[in-house]
């Protein structure tokens, strides 16, 4: 296994738990599967639709999102929305991100008092 | 029909719900259908593929269907998670190690009971060594993988809470318990060499007992019974090997050589019906029918073969554990404290 590989694995690993987070704060506007996939590339968080679309059904399931089919348009498509317990839990993900990074920060400055 | 999709999307999509349980397929296929026209709208948007070969360039990039379910299902496709693995192996292998060679030894002892004691028997044995064995890891996999699939509580990593009073005694023999042993295996031997002095010299020296014979044929005198003297001196003398030395490698080597030393000339004995004394064996087989006197031997042969192969095993396996626990660095340390 090469540097690259073993790098790009462990991106991947650190960055699994980020997605649902930015899934979950994305949609507090509700919108469909290609559409979020397509804003969250555009964002930098980049996620793969063989994990995206199993994601939001898992979500779905855990209530964490509701959906709802949308079928004004030509093709039905169904819709995703956070709620209150995503927001919850989105809430709850946010908070323990900055206390990560801030444990990272006074880590990387040597100010570990 | 939206334009660029045929019946390879509908295909695609039946294929991959066909995994699936009824209730969960209508909504995944719903689903996987958008997934699949948007990602060919994509395609077609940023001109990676021609309207032609749209529909088929997404349906290759989604990959095999039935992978694509597994991901959605949240069911991982393998046919035991990590939650069961250990226990399925620790039960797979103590079934194995239990049953098979219960059973092939029982229908090997069979055969020789029912005199069918031909070239084919060795075929005949493998095949039921096999088959037990197959038919044993199958089902055995098969009912743990029925239970990864549905047994409730996903979160659960053991079935069963662990704790720390289960760690496995290592059994490591203290200082009294290798006494205990060499003591007990001299006694063992010494009492075995009187039995057979006894029987030899008792009857005839100390005036002749009616009714008491002497079991073994004193015609092996010449040479036989003085080997089976001097093995069970070199007996004596592999205790008090392992009593100073442990199990080691070389002890077991030697312990299989013993076994075989006794084994194979004490079923030849039995075998060429020179072991036991004329008037022993006679007043066996008045009380026995033809069955009985057939079957007795090779009970008796079966017995030695039994116990000279679970002796040599045993070796094997204490000198494999001493020698795990040595390369771990955990021997010495612990044997010398206990």
């Amino acid at each position: 296994m090469s540097t690259d590989e073993i790098t790009a694995g462990h991106l991947q690993e650190l960055r699994r738990g980020t997605v649902v987070l930015a899934c979950l704060v994305r949609l507090r506007t509700p919108d469909y599967g290609y559409a979020l996939l397509e804003s969250l590339n555009a964002l930098g968080i980049t996620v793969d639709a063989n994990t995206l679309y199993p994601l939001l059904r898992r979500l779905e399931k855990q209530g964490l999102l509701t959906s709802e089919w949308n079928t004004d348009e030509a093709r039905p498509r169904k819709f995703y929305r956070t709620s209150a317990e995503g927001e919850g839990l989105a809430a709850a993900l946010t908070a323990d991100w900055h206390l990560i990074d801030e444990a990272l920060t006074r880590l990387t400055t040597g100010d570990e008092a | 029909m939206t334009i660029g999709t045929t019946d390879l999307t509908a295909r695609y999509v039946l294929e991959a719900s066909r995994s699936l349980p009824r209730r969960q397929g209508r909504e995944f296929a719903r689903d996987l259908d958008e997934r699949i026209r948007d990602e060919i709208d994509a395609r077609l948007a940023s001109g990676a593929s021609t309207p032609e070969s749209a529909e088929f360039d997404a349906l290759a990039a989604l990959g095999d269907p039935s992978r694509v379910a597994a991901r959605y299902a949240d069911r991982p496709p393998m046919l035991i998670g990590p939650r069961w693995y250990a226990s399925w192996k620790r039960v797979l292998i103590i079934t194995e190690w239990s049953t098979v060679p219960a059973v092939t030894g029982a229908y090997l002892l069979a055969q020789f009971i029912e005199g069918e004691v031909d070239p084919g028997m060795i075929g005949r044995t493998w095949f039921v060594l096999l088959t037990v064995g197959i038919y044993l890891a199958f089902w055995m996999t098969v009912v743990f993988a029925v239970i990864d699939r549905y047994s409730p509580e996903p979160g659960e990593e053991n079935a069963v809470a662990w704790s720390p009073a289960n760690l496995r005694d290592p059994a490591i023999p203290s200082r009294t318990d290798r006494r205990v042993r060499l003591i007990s295996t001299l006694a063992w031997l010494a009492v075995l060499l009187a039995v057979v002095l006894w029987l030899q010299f008792g009857p005839s020296r100390w005036g002749h007992l009616d009714g008491i014979l002497p079991v073994l044929d004193p015609a092996l005198w010449s040479f036989w019974l003085p080997y089976f003297l001097v093995l069970a001196a070199l007996e004596a003398a592999m205790a008090v090997w392992v009593y100073r030395a442990g199990f080691t490698w070389p002890w077991a080597a030697a312990n299989i050589v013993l076994a075989l030393a006794w084994a194979v000339p004490a079923v030849w004995l039995i075998v060429t019906g020179a072991m036991f004394a004329p008037g022993f064996v006679e007043l066996f087989e008045a009380n026995l029918d033809a069955d009985g006197q057939q079957v007795l031997p090779i009970l008796l042969i079966a017995g030695i073969v039994a116990g000279a192969l679970a002796d040599a095993i045993l070796g094997v396996v204490r000198a494999a554990r001493t020698g795990r626990r040595e390369s771990l660095g955990l021997g010495r340390a612990t044997s010398a404290a206990s």
